[in-house]
């Protein structure tokens, strides 16, 4: 006799940072159907940026979106208004950019494959993993002061110049931070309890990848070559080594592995920069006031990130709409969700490393 | 299996690496982003700092006297350093201080 | 000094709810259980069920879709508990005060016993907190 029964996760739930809602229909083990809610952290920003903030402290409230991705979401406003005042950044600038986006990126990651190993029950890797990412907060720390919110780049340049130590500290944390993601990428493709048990689990095909919209690593996991790093020169990634990183399957276990070799590429990536770091000015001076609209996409931790800008010649801003990766991630979750067990849904939930305050702003 | 004995007898003599921190204290970097400080003899009272701060948590009190009193609430402070940036007399009349904000 | 030992005797559980913040106190929250700081070794262990827990972290500044989970949770949290509000925002509303969808910091809702600022608050921080919530919590 078939039954169909509704279990809830969240809006409160040990393996949930933030508040999201599911509902899951189950029949048996199975999951059949999906019903979530995720504006639970709706706190209306796009609407505070036009009204209450000034466009020069625009900056700091659309950070405050997203603690995991906050550099990005400035920068892409930055490369907005910058695009609209004209502003033409020197090497430098653009590259001390590159590393604080990199640096974060490495951080998210490696948060997210804690998570995934926490859901799936192994606790001890879940503090290895959490004890190598104080490598990279040290250096977060050591660079813009802070070790969350950088408020690291402002319009026109970066605000703090990166010291001789930082770069010496920089230099041995990523030297062995790479030996230790080495360390996991084996962990990562042989043990049983964290990687080899989510084969074909959670999987989204490359044509469903297209179809749902996917973006970041979920969509590279399923061999679709999505990257705005690639796609776009609005800041110099290719001059510093960037290398598209594609799996095959699509499942946790190709996600996992896509997302470690990321932290890889972006470790080369950072020390790249630190060694090709040349001398000049960090902030360019502008005038005037912001007419006009623009559209910037950068690529955040999760996914391509998308942001609006329109500005008629006043100290506020007219519109700021801001497209974040988790939004349109969202209907791929549902469908991988239909048709897998109810014991995978936390590891499946994690491994999309979804950001519900992204969502819903 | 050689490799992880050798890797878990290491660790059994490597130093440990959590800090016993209400004992220890954590050591911070050069120019850790903290509590803002003022000085009311420099400051010349342009009052930008209360302009450019997104969440108003400085404030200039009107007073009876000439000059307006300074009031900063640090639970109110993201700690960006915007104010300090902007202010003309940086280091002398506005600064981030290493010192972390207090609990109440 | 601190009189650890006497907090030793009780293992306080922690249960953390967020009211809307970005995230960022939260994986600091998460960085406290890490190697490097290590919450556990003050008896502190992190929760699910709110009729298990003592310290009630809260980060965000309370939207008003998470008004009544929050209230929800503060009342089914067995007496004695301390509520700890981590993050600018979570005290005094921070950036986000004044917004459409926010209640300026969780004060306005539930009884708040530490203030923790900081944006985002680091563990640091956090922990100075979650030490003076138990002083609280013995003298309760």
């Amino acid at each position: 006799m078939k039954k169909t029964i509704t279990i809830p996760l969240g809006s409160q739930h040990i393996s949930l940072l933030e508040p999201v809602r599911f509902n899951f229909s189950c029949e048996n083990e199975k999951i059949t159907d999906v019903d979530y809610n995720v504006g639970f952290v709706h706190r209306g920003i796009e609407k505070a940026c036009t009204e209450k903030f000034e466009y020069k402290q625009v900056g700091y409230v659309v950070a405050r979106v997203c603690g995991l991705c906050a550099i990005t979401h400035t920068m892409a406003y930055t490369l907005g208004i910058e695009h609209i005042l004209n502003i033409k950044t020197n090497k430098k600038i653009d590259y001390l950019r590159i590393l604080m986006l990199e640096l974060d990126r490495i951080h998210s990651h490696l948060l997210c494959l804690a998570h995934t190993a926490e859901n799936s029950g192994f606790e001890g890797m879940f503090m290895k993993i959490m004890g190598d990412r104080e490598l990279v907060m040290d250096i977060q720390e050591a660079i813009s002061g802070n070790r969350v919110q950088f408020d690291f780049v402002c319009i026109g340049g970066v605000n703090r110049d990166i010291s001789t130590e930082c770069e010496k500290l920089a230099f041995t944390n990523l030297a062995l931070l790479d030996k230790k993601v080495d360390d996991l990428i084996g962990k990562f493709t042989s043990n049983w309890s964290t990687a080899l048990k989510y084969k074909n689990i959670g999987a989204l095909s490359y044509d469903d990848a297209f179809n749902f919209n996917a973006l970041g690593p979920l969509a590279r996991a399923a061999g679709a070559a999505i990257d705005v790093r690639a796609e776009s020169s609005i800041l110099p990634y290719k001059e510093v080594g960037y290398k598209m990183i594609l799996g095959q399957n699509g499942d946790i276990y190709d996600r996992n592995l896509v997302r470690l070799k990321e932290i890889k590429n972006s470790i080369l990536m950072c020390q790249n920069i630190l060694s090709g770091l040349t001398e000049g000015e960090i902030l360019v001076k502008f005038k005037g006031k912001p007419n006009g609209e623009s559209f910037t996409r950068l690529e955040a931790p999760r996914g391509e990130i998308f942001y609006y800008l329109n500005a008629n010649g006043t100290n506020m801003l007219q519109r700021v709409r801001i497209k974040t990766p988790t939004f349109s991630q969202i209907p791929g979750m549902v469908e991988i969700f239909k048709g897998s067990d109810y014991a995978d849904a936390p590891a499946i939930l994690a491994s999309f490393d979804p950001c519900m305050s992204c969502t819903a702003k | 299996m050689i490799k992880s004995i050798i890797e878990s007898f290491s660790n059994l003599f490597a130093k440990s690496e959590t800090i016993n921190y209400p004992y220890e204290q954590i050591a911070k970097f050069k120019n850790y982003r903290g509590l803002i400080e003022y000085s009311a003899d420099e400051c010349i009272f342009c009052y930008k700092c209360e302009k450019v701060c997104p969440p108003d948590a400085i404030v200039f009190k009107p007073t009876k006297e000439k000059n307006r009193l300074y009031e900063y609430n640090p639970n109110l402070c993201i700690y960006c350093g915007e104010c300090v940036r902007n202010c003309p007399k940086e280091d002398l009349a506005l600064w981030q201080s290493e010192k972390k904000p207090k609990i109440i | 000094m601190l009189h650890i030992k006497r907090f030793l005797k009780k293992s306080p559980w922690v249960l953390h709810y967020n009211t809307g913040s970005c995230n960022g106190c939260d994986i600091e929250i998460l960085a406290c259980l890490s190697p490097r700081y290590d919450l556990e070794r003050l008896g502190v262990l992190n929760t699910g069920n709110p009729k298990q827990a003592d310290i009630f972290l809260v980060t965000g500044p309370l939207t008003h879709r998470c008004h009544d989970r929050l209230l929800q949770l503060y009342s089914q949290i067995p007496d004695p508990k301390v509520v700890v509000a981590v993050g600018s925002c979570t005290c005094t509303g921070g950036v986000f005060k004044d917004m459409y969808n926010v209640n300026n910091g969780i004060d306005s809702l539930i009884p708040v016993d530490v203030y923790v600022p900081g944006c985002a608050s680091s563990p640091e921080l956090i922990m100075d907190g979650i030490v003076k919530a138990l002083e609280i919590l013995e003298g309760k």
